[in-house]
């Protein structure tokens, strides 16, 4: 798919390239950005299967809008707000609570699920450390499912390592500021939550 | 590029900030399953036709909307209206009271029972939606329901109202033979005195 495309060019460039009708610049633009979109959808939806679906869903509506695209933001902006609004459809939708309801994921996305790897014991740990530790980790995963919604969003895309504070901000339609505190206020919010359980502060 | 989250594990963060930090990681630091370029080709090249979730939210609208004007429409088709049926005096036949003032007096209205009117509804609701029958039902003419006695019963046509002149009723029924009727003889009536008998009790 990306056989004809040079490796130097830039976004702007395979979008020019897609524009014209060239699917493997799309393509590299697609390998380029799946990992953000994949993740902001992530963040949204809760599930990988889920939000390996809104990527696709937002990868082609992109590409169909493409002659929309006049290049006033980055190509990457333009396409995770795509991605975030798809999402939020997906969130809403009625049909993902019946499919919810019937068959709980089982992708190793939900609050109960966590890794095994994170279960072995690091060396420099003991075993009752470790314990305590996943506990933790399950009872901070708990919580930050029951924040709402904006602050959890707001913490969520700020912890993908692959959006900027800018890009947040585009996505949610929030200020940037607006963004910065949300954050803030989720991690008091959940630290406040983890202390009245009993865990230490400091 | 711009300002990234800071990460707040380092040595300066709280337990508990390093703890929402790995919190957060290992619920959206995941990677795509591989193979999305191509399955997003594969999309673009043979796409099904998909309702969105925006877009579901307008049909199911629209079908409610729908769905209260049939109600609606039903709930008007099934409300009882009062009718009339056609006065006695404008059948064929039947003679018509004069007024004072040489008008025709209007004959009053006549309430149908319920059973009459829900068989009658249908056909004579003014405002009707229900496209008229194409066919023609032919009925007989009714040229005179009295026999003989044309334009001598004038009695349900009038008004039971002072100073309306009711057109004089002209017997011409035809010379019959007297009836007979002979008186009725009842027996009297003999009734015999009650006799009280004692109820045997138990032996004791």
């Amino acid at each position: 798919m990306t056989a004809t495309v040079p490796l130097q060019a830039t976004d702007l460039d395979l979008v020019r390239l897609a524009q014209a009708g060239d699917l493997d610049a799309f393509g590299e633009l697609v390998e380029r950005n799946r990992r953000a979109v994949f993740r902001a959808a992530l963040a949204c939806v809760g599930s990988a299967a889920e939000a390996d679906d809104v990527a696709q869903e937002a990868f082609i509506t992109a590409f169909r809008k493409l002659d929309t695209f006049r290049g006033d933001s980055q190509f990457r902006t333009w396409l995770l707000s795509i991605t975030w609004r798809k999402a939020i459809d997906r969130r809403k939708s009625v049909m993902r609570w019946v499919r919810l309801t019937v068959s709980p994921p089982r992708d190793g996305s939900g609050e109960d699920a966590y890794d095994y790897m994170d279960r072995i014991p690091a060396g420099d740990r003991s075993q009752e450390e470790a314990v305590v530790d996943d506990e933790l980790q399950r009872n901070v995963m708990r919580l930050i499912g029951t924040l709402p919604k904006k602050l959890r969003d707001a913490l969520l895309l700020a912890g993908t390592g692959e959006h900027t504070y800018e890009q947040i901000s585009e996505m949610l339609g929030a200020p940037l500021g607006t963004v910065k505190w949300r954050v803030s206020e989720a991690r008091r919010v959940l630290k406040k939550k983890l202390t009245a359980l009993g865990y230490a502060y400091e | 590029m711009s300002e990234r989250h800071a990460d707040t594990t380092g040595a300066r963060g709280s337990v508990l900030d390093a703890a929402i930090d790995r919190a957060v990681r290992r619920m959206v630091q995941l990677d795509p399953v591989a193979g999305l370029p191509r399955r997003v080709e594969a999309r673009l090249t043979t796409a099904p036709v998909r309702i969105s979730a925006s877009r579901f939210r307008y049909i199911a609208a629209a079908a409610a909307v729908a769905l209260v004007f049939v109600a609606v429409g039903l709930r008007r088709e099934d409300r009882p209206e009062p009718r009339t049926a056609p006065g006695l005096g404008r059948l064929a036949g039947a003679p018509r009271a004069m007024s004072p003032s040489g008008a025709l007096p209007q004959p009053p209205e006549v309430r149908l029972p319920a059973a009459s009117q829900h068989a009658t509804r249908r056909q004579s609701i003014p405002g009707a939606r229900r496209a008229p029958h194409a066919d023609v039902i032919p009925m007989p003419n009714i040229h005179n329901v009295f026999g003989d006695r044309a334009d001598t019963v004038a009695g349900a046509t009038l008004l039971a109202r002072e100073g309306i002149g009711a057109p004089r009723v002209v017997e011409s029924m035809p010379a019959t033979a007297p009836i007979a009727i002979s008186d009725l003889s009842v027996p009297p009536l003999q009734v015999e005195p009650l006799r009280i008998v004692p109820i045997p009790g138990p032996p004791r």
